[in-house]
């Protein structure tokens, strides 16, 4: 088991997550999760606490014009939002907001060509968009997906209802879009119509597609490098119930699968180790998948994630339960190193910044938590309103939106990027 | 663009000159072409280059051109509707910003036209109160039975504002009975229900919808493993209402049913867990026939949580193998042709045979309507 960990954490140097680095800025945050969908900032110095009630630390609230639990994006200092709502929730928004100032710059709004079917408490628009630092790529829950630059001019869009007949549940899908080198990877899993497919950057143009379990997935797919062909190459990792696997983003040729009964709701994360929520959380070292029937290096139990998503930070993993319990564990062995109830129910990814974590469950309550410190809890807020979709860091900001609206929280006085 | 839109928007823009404002910019060839170019997305014959250009070239329109390229929306598919709209949305907000001046009469007299396409109008509409709010307040008290359903469903809504409102109950009543009858949308119409019960008004909730309520059934048949989805029974080969089949456990044979639920939250329910025994991995079938007097274009409309397909004079128009993944009103639609003389609907519905308590529904509800979502029901049914 130790020699499987050394060698995975060499690896690690060689199968980096990928931080989508295209065309972006070190202090964008161009998809769900983030760079490299770790939710993590490195080195982002935002407040330890503010007020929405009294202002502090608020340096600006945006209206939005729709629902929404897709997580706001930030590029080249602008932040983009998905929203959706009207009648049959069939209107679709995307929406640029200066990050400064918060004065919205663009609004562009589409009819939703498939199904707008959701539960009560989500939206239409649920993945979060993502970018390669020079297009905004927004995928919906009506399996509409529509590519802008950063100044709103449209570059295409695709109904994939329309080419994949039957696609997409009348529950929601909430999958967000990955950006792997020229191609935007889009997982789209139910019983009616299950694939995966990759459409060009550029044109909008399918380059390929497969074909999945036909079981409702919500989780989100993540990109890592991996040796191929002696190459280093682009690798989608897709998680579903019966298992996690790896496509060459370029062609969709399939690398490895390993079959498990995984999470469909949450997602898999990847540093150094990929951790996969099945049947509590189990890390995966994927040089050694199709190789040795050791690729799981651990499996905990106790640290199965709720509703939100695992993140690593600083040699760890952090999970919250379905009961509101954050729980952190050792990467390299799973080991339990703390629990701190923070209560509620949290839908949102929580972010981390240096040794903070900003969690936020769905009745809007916020928990800066200080992770060197067993989970202390630093500060609390209230947000007056639910929070389903997870934070963004950038510019020393954190990124904050409901159905209604978008916070921005950064230390006052703070000399803005 | 149809001669129509043509005719229309000329006749607009002298409208638009003789009121004193100055001639807008006269539509180039190559604007007219890169229209044209975008109306035909979806249809297989444009390339995304091409798209890209003519879009583009449209976006850069000025703001006397937006009705022009809302009136292209006329009879194209959803995917240039939205192109069209991304073009009209990026002029607006550029002339706004720019000269904080869109053609406001224009743009009026193009939302009132019911000949425009419904969502063009609604995107003139849009764009107008951005402009003149107090337009809002104007324009939607006579657009209540508007054939665009957005449309139609914020002057409903300003309707019900209006009954909450009114001073008595005799013009509360006439406000909410007016929105009923108008009302496409659900939420809407329980409202409108509820508010009218407390008025002691009750409705045809049944002929409202036009669910179909009676229906002759057989069943069950086997589902073990979801194989008897695709598995053709007696029932998809002829129906006879007189025959008796091996159904999963025993003979079955054909029987009369009628939801008898008045109530808005079961109203036209049909749930065979209680017509026939509760089980699992099973499936049955469902029938209506009737007479029309004439050839009817319809649509049919049902949610279920359970695998359906649906025929109609036996064509096949639906096939769903989705199981307990949300049931929601209006889940399914399909357009149907009722000709003239006999016709048959047949529903296929299966349970699969998971065991969680909210697996348990095995059931649906359908109905007949108009191409708005209006009852269509009942269509002179046989005896």
């Amino acid at each position: 088991m130790h020699s499987l960990i050394v060698k995975s954490l060499t690896l690690g140097l060689v199968a980096s997550i990928l931080a989508n680095s295209i065309n972006a800025h070190a202090s964008d945050w161009p998809m769900f999760r983030g760079p490299g969908a770790r939710s993590v900032a490195e080195s982002a110095n935002l407040p330890l606490e503010w007020s929405i009630a009294d202002d502090q630390n608020i340096a600006w609230r945006a209206d939005l014009p729709g629902r929404g639990v897709s997580s706001p994006i930030v590029v080249s200092g602008r932040v983009f939002v998905t929203c959706s709502d009207g009648l049959n929730r069939s209107r679709l928004h995307v929406v640029a907001i200066d990050a400064e100032s918060g004065e919205r710059i663009w609004h562009r709004q589409f009819w939703a060509t498939g199904r707008t079917f959701c539960n009560g408490t989500s939206a239409v628009a649920a993945p979060t968009p993502a970018s390669d630092g020079s297009r905004i790529f927004a995928y919906f829950s009506s399996s509409d997906v529509v590519a802008l630059d950063l100044d709103g001019n449209l570059l295409w869009i695709r109904g994939l209802s329309i080419d994949f007949p039957g696609a997409g549940n009348d529950i929601g899908l909430s999958s967000s879009p990955v950006v792997a080198g020229d191609v935007v990877v889009i997982q789209s899993e139910a019983q009616g119509n299950s694939f995966v497919t990759a459409i060009d950057i550029h044109n909008g143009a399918t380059r390929w597609d497969r074909e999945r379990p036909q079981q409702s997935v919500w989780s989100s797919p993540i990109v890592i490098t991996q040796n191929h062909g002696g190459k280093q190459a682009d690798a989608v990792v897709l998680q579903s119930g019966k298992g996690v696997s790896a496509l060459l983003a370029g062609t969709g040729e399939l690398l490895w699968e390993y079959p498990m009964a995984c999470s469909t709701s949450t997602s898999p994360v990847f540093d150094r180790l990929l951790c996969v929520p099945a049947g509590g959380l189990r890390a995966l070292d994927v040089s050694e998948i199709g190789n040795s029937s050791e690729a799981v290096i651990w499996a905990e139990t106790k640290l199965g994630p709720g509703y939100s998503s695992p993140l690593i930070a600083n040699g760890q993993v952090f999970v919250i339960s379905g009961a509101g319990v954050l729980t952190c564990g050792a990467l390299e062995s799973g080991k339990i190193l703390w629990r701190r109830r923070l209560g509620g129910r949290f839908w949102a990814t929580p972010v981390i910044s240096g040794n903070y974590l900003y969690c936020m469950n769905s009745e809007g309550k916020s928990f800066v938590v200080q992770i060197d410190e067993k989970g202390r809890i630093v500060s609390e807020d209230e947000f007056g309103e639910d929070i389903l979709a997870s934070p963004a860091i950038a510019n020393d900001a954190l990124f904050v939106r409901s159905h209604k609206h978008l916070w921005k929280i950064a230390r006052e006085g703070a000399e803005r990027n | 663009m149809p001669m129509r839109q043509f005719i229309q928007s000329m006749t607009v823009l002298a409208a638009w000159t003789m009121v004193g404002h100055t001639c807008p910019t006269v539509a180039s060839e190559q604007f007219d072409a890169a229209l044209q170019s975008l109306r035909r997305v979806g249809a297989g014959t444009v390339s995304q280059s091409e798209i890209q250009h003519a879009w583009n070239i449209v976006a850069q329109g000025k703001a006397d051109q937006i009705t022009t390229i809302l009136a292209a929306m006329d009879d194209i598919g959803p995917l240039a509707e939205n192109w069209l709209r991304a073009a009209v949305d990026t002029i607006a907000e550029r002339e706004l910003r720019n000269s904080k001046r869109l053609p406001k009469e224009e743009l009026r007299q193009f939302v009132i036209d019911l000949s425009n396409p419904s969502r063009a109008r609604r995107t003139a509409f849009e764009w107008l109160i951005q402009i003149d709010p107090a337009a809002r307040d104007r324009l939607l008290p006579k657009m209540v039975e508007d054939s665009s359903l957005e449309l139609r469903h914020d002057a409903i809504a300003q309707l019900i504002v209006e009954a909450e409102k009114a001073a008595n109950d005799d013009l509360k009543r006439a406000h909410y009975r007016r929105s009923f009858t108008a009302a496409r949308d659900l939420t809407q119409t329980v409202q409108c229900v509820k508010s009218l019960e407390k008025l002691g008004d009750s409705q045809d909730l049944e002929k409202h919808f036009g669910y179909v309520t009676e229906w002759t059934m057989i069943g069950p048949f086997d589902n073990t493993q979801g194989a008897g989805f695709d598995k053709i029974f007696p029932p998809e080969h002829k129906l006879d209402f007189a025959k008796q089949y091996q159904g999963k456990h025993d003979l079955v044979r054909w029987q009369s049913y009628r939801s008898e639920f008045q109530r808005l939250e079961k109203i036209g329910l049909v749930d065979l867990n209680e017509i026939l025994i509760e089980a699992k991995g099973v499936t049955a079938y469902l029938a209506v026939t009737f007479n029309s007097a004439k050839k009817q274009k319809v649509q049919c409309r049902y949610e279920t949580v359970n695998a359906t397909k649906l025929w109609i004079n036996g064509e096949l128009l639906i096939r769903k193998n989705i199981y307990h993944m949300g049931g929601e009103f209006d889940q399914y639609i399909s357009p149907a042709t009722f000709l003239p003389g006999k016709n048959t609907i047949l529903l296929k519905i299966c349970q699969n045979e998971q065991t969680e308590s909210w697996a348990r529904p095995w059931n649906f509800r359908f109905r007949i309507t108009d191409v708005l979502g209006g009852g269509h029901w009942p269509i002179a049914v046989s005896p």
